[in-house]
């Protein structure tokens, strides 16, 4: 084959198409990669794009910031344990919608589809009435982390439907033979579900989990009317940073959640493959 | 079906699913030691029944016994029985050596016991090189093999295969028929099989149950389904038929009790009225429910293997059945070849020949008009269905009244209809 000329399908090896790639990484990352860069610059104002010498203070100050790190900490445990919970319902929802038939069961998915697509400034009204009907609003008797308990059924309400879609999925390439094969070699229903079921979705709780993390630990809308005012959240908490001015120490902020979800993502992936 | 201990035993299994009936009255016994095949074509319900007998189906009414104890109402993992999978179902995640020991672990057996084994297994199926290794690094055989040691570890009374053949190529797939036959010979356990392949069915087992539409059709050694089937359906089932409509049953010798003479082994002469082939005489006992006189056009067939019909452009020999046709297309299969006979109606004809025949014919030419001759004694009588499910099948070009001479093909339609 000729080496000149690029073929129809040599998308890597057409100029213009090269062209386009270089244009949509531009669009995605650069707002990232000025976020990081200016995360170092030593000037009082985040937002200031005149480079004024490299420093690592506003690290120090994010990182001596107890509001700040309260926040994420908060942040953090929201998210580990809407997670947890997310993964447990999806996983329950998934299995029975794949194993079972009953009455309704077409409509019976769509209803937990339902949260993916409303939007989410209707959910968190919404759950802000639930919790203020039931009384719950006022979190600021409770000892952490139950005061976190509204936005952790909020997180869990808006990303289990998420958790349930994928490991639904995941299900459905799942060969009934080889459960049968379980049971006919003298596993039990609850052993040829641990032994074989459970390793065929391992890559669809793996997706549901980072899925359902990065959505808990990036909300702001459901969890701005859902928290009271003792509970502050790391977006939340950025956002009322924002509005009374931009510092480079957000920037600080956001550039180490960046990294935590990149090394989560990156372990996530490489187990993803040693398991398989 | 004879001994006093059947291994197995299904005594009137019925399965419903909804308002589909699968299953209809299934009544058989597998001996011990035996290679048993259910065969049948797809839509059959020999899977149904083989996953009745493994637990993964309950019957709607009827029983089945092991070893004489009921186990119909047991669920698998408590049934004595193992099933190779068409699918194999060897666990991707699990090493070869851990898919074998899996059955011996889910019965909580010692260690060292499940260790020794899966080793002994392994080398039984000669997978012992690969212990180590994924599913996913086997090949199609190797992961059968798998499947095969997984089972027979747990010494089961019963070995189920569904379709164990069908996944393999067609290499494979004929040394994996003498190797399975060896491997139960040497492990001594019942076998199990469901095919669809007639000839897979007959190379392998030493008896075979023919379904059809969720009846069991006939029972019988591969020689007995072939010399003797009950009906049209397992004569073109087993090796091909050609079947003609038999319109006329006159009994010449006195046939006193016509009805009972399958068993009686009375001899009675029939002349069989056919459009084309006029009338026939032959010497042979009458069917089980096919009585003598006026046949409905589609109740009684008179069929003759392929095998058995030979062509010449001369004369056909005196006693011979014969009909005059066209040469068609001749097939060379080395010693054998396979020479078609278009009939007037448009409707053909295939007889197998030797080679010497086969040269005369190469140097006719295409066309020529040619006499396909059988022996009187080749033919065989047949109720077009053993049971009752019948008269639905007056389809594919046999119900008119020229076209009572019918092709394989058609036979086969005309019944499944």
């Amino acid at each position: 084959m000729a080496t000149d000329k690029a073929g129809l399908f040599d998308y890597s090896r057409k100029w213009s198409l090269r062209l386009v790639f270089v244009f949509g990484a531009i669009f995605l990352y650069l707002p990232i990669i000025v976020l990081i860069v200016f995360s170092f610059n030593d000037s009082r104002r985040g937002g200031n794009v005149i480079w004024k010498g490299f420093t690592t203070k506003y690290y120090e100050k994010a990182f001596g910031n107890e509001e700040l790190l309260l926040a994420f900490g908060n942040s953090l445990t929201i998210a580990v344990t809407s997670t947890f919970a997310s993964v447990l319902l999806g996983t329950l929802a998934a299995v029975f919608l794949w194993r079972f038939r009953f009455p309704f069961k077409p409509a019976f998915e769509g209803f937990i589809a339902l949260p993916i697509v409303i939007p989410e400034i209707c959910m968190g009204v919404s759950l802000a009435m639930f919790f203020s009907q039931m009384g719950w609003m006022d979190t600021s008797n409770r000892i952490w982390p139950f005061n976190l308990g509204n936005i952790i059924i909020a997180h869990i309400t808006f990303s289990f439907p998420f958790a349930a879609m994928v490991i639904r999925t995941r299900l459905a390439s799942f060969n009934p033979e080889m459960a049968e094969a379980a049971r006919d070699l003298g596993a039990n229903e609850w052993q040829a579900f641990r032994d074989v079921l459970v390793p065929h979705m391992r890559p669809g709780l793996i997706a549901a989990a980072l899925l359902s993390f990065t959505l808990s630990l990036d909300d702001f809308v459901v969890t701005f009317f859902t928290s009271g005012p003792s509970t502050v959240t790391f977006p939340v908490k950025i956002y009322s940073m924002v509005r009374f001015s931009v510092t480079p120490e957000i920037n600080a902020a956001s550039t180490v959640l960046i990294l935590m979800t990149l090394v989560l993502t990156y372990l996530a992936l490489r187990y993803q493959r040693l398991a398989s | 079906m004879t001994s006093d201990a059947p291994i197995l035993s299904i005594r009137g299994v019925s399965k419903r699913f909804g308002d589909v009936t699968v299953l209809q009255d299934i009544s058989l016994d597998i001996e011990p030691g035996e290679i048993f095949s259910l065969l049948g074509p797809s839509g059959c319900g020999k899977s149904t029944l083989l996953r009745l007998v493994a637990g993964f189906e309950t019957p709607t009414s009827g029983s089945i016994w092991l070893d004489g104890k009921d186990m119909s109402r047991l669920p698998p993992n408590r049934r004595p029985v193992n099933m190779v999978f068409q699918s194999y179902a060897v666990f991707p995640h699990m090493s070869v050596e851990d898919n074998v020991g899996y059955g011996l672990v889910a019965d909580r057996r010692p260690r060292a016991e499940i260790d020794q084994r899966t080793a002994e297994a392994l080398e039984q199926v000669q997978l012992d090189a690969f212990a180590n290794r994924k599913p996913g690094e086997l090949s199609g055989g190797q992961r059968q093999r798998v499947a095969l040691a997984r089972a027979l570890v747990k010494r089961p009374r019963l070995l189920l295969l569904d379709e164990p053949l069908s996944a393999l190529d067609a290499k494979l797939r004929d040394a994996m028929r003498l190797e399975l036959v060896k491997l139960q010979e040497s492990v001594g356990i019942t076998f199990v099989i469901v095919t669809h392949d007639q000839s897979e069915a007959m190379a392998m087992s030493d008896r075979i149950a023919i379904l059809e539409g969720g009846h069991l059709r006939q029972v019988g050694s591969p020689a007995e389904l072939y010399r003797k089937p009950s009906d049209a359906f397992v004569a073109d089932f087993i090796g091909n038929v050609h079947a003609f409509e038999v319109q006329r049953i006159d009994v010449d010798v006195d046939g006193a009790g016509a009805g009972a003479g399958a068993g009686a082994g009375a001899e009675m002469v029939l002349d069989i009225a056919s459009a084309r082939l006029g009338t026939v005489r032959l010497t042979m006992d009458l069917p089980k429910g096919i009585e003598p006189g006026e046949q409905a056009p589609d109740s009684t067939l008179l069929v003759v293997r392929p095998e058995h019909v030979s062509v010449t452009l001369d004369e056909p020999p005196q006693g011979s059945v014969s009909l005059i046709g066209q040469l068609g297309d001749i097939a060379f299969q080395g010693s054998r070849s396979i020479v078609e006979v278009q009939l007037a109606d448009g409707s053909g004809l295939t007889a197998i020949v030797d080679e010497s025949i086969a040269d005369r014919l190469q140097a006719a030419d295409a066309g020529a008009p040619i006499t396909a001759f059988w022996e009187a004694d080749a033919m065989r009588l047949l109720g077009r269905q053993a049971h009752d499910t019948a008269s639905a099948g007056t389809g594919t070009g046999t119900g008119t009244g020229t076209g009572t001479g019918t092709g394989t093909g058609t036979g086969t339609g005309t019944v499944e209809s």
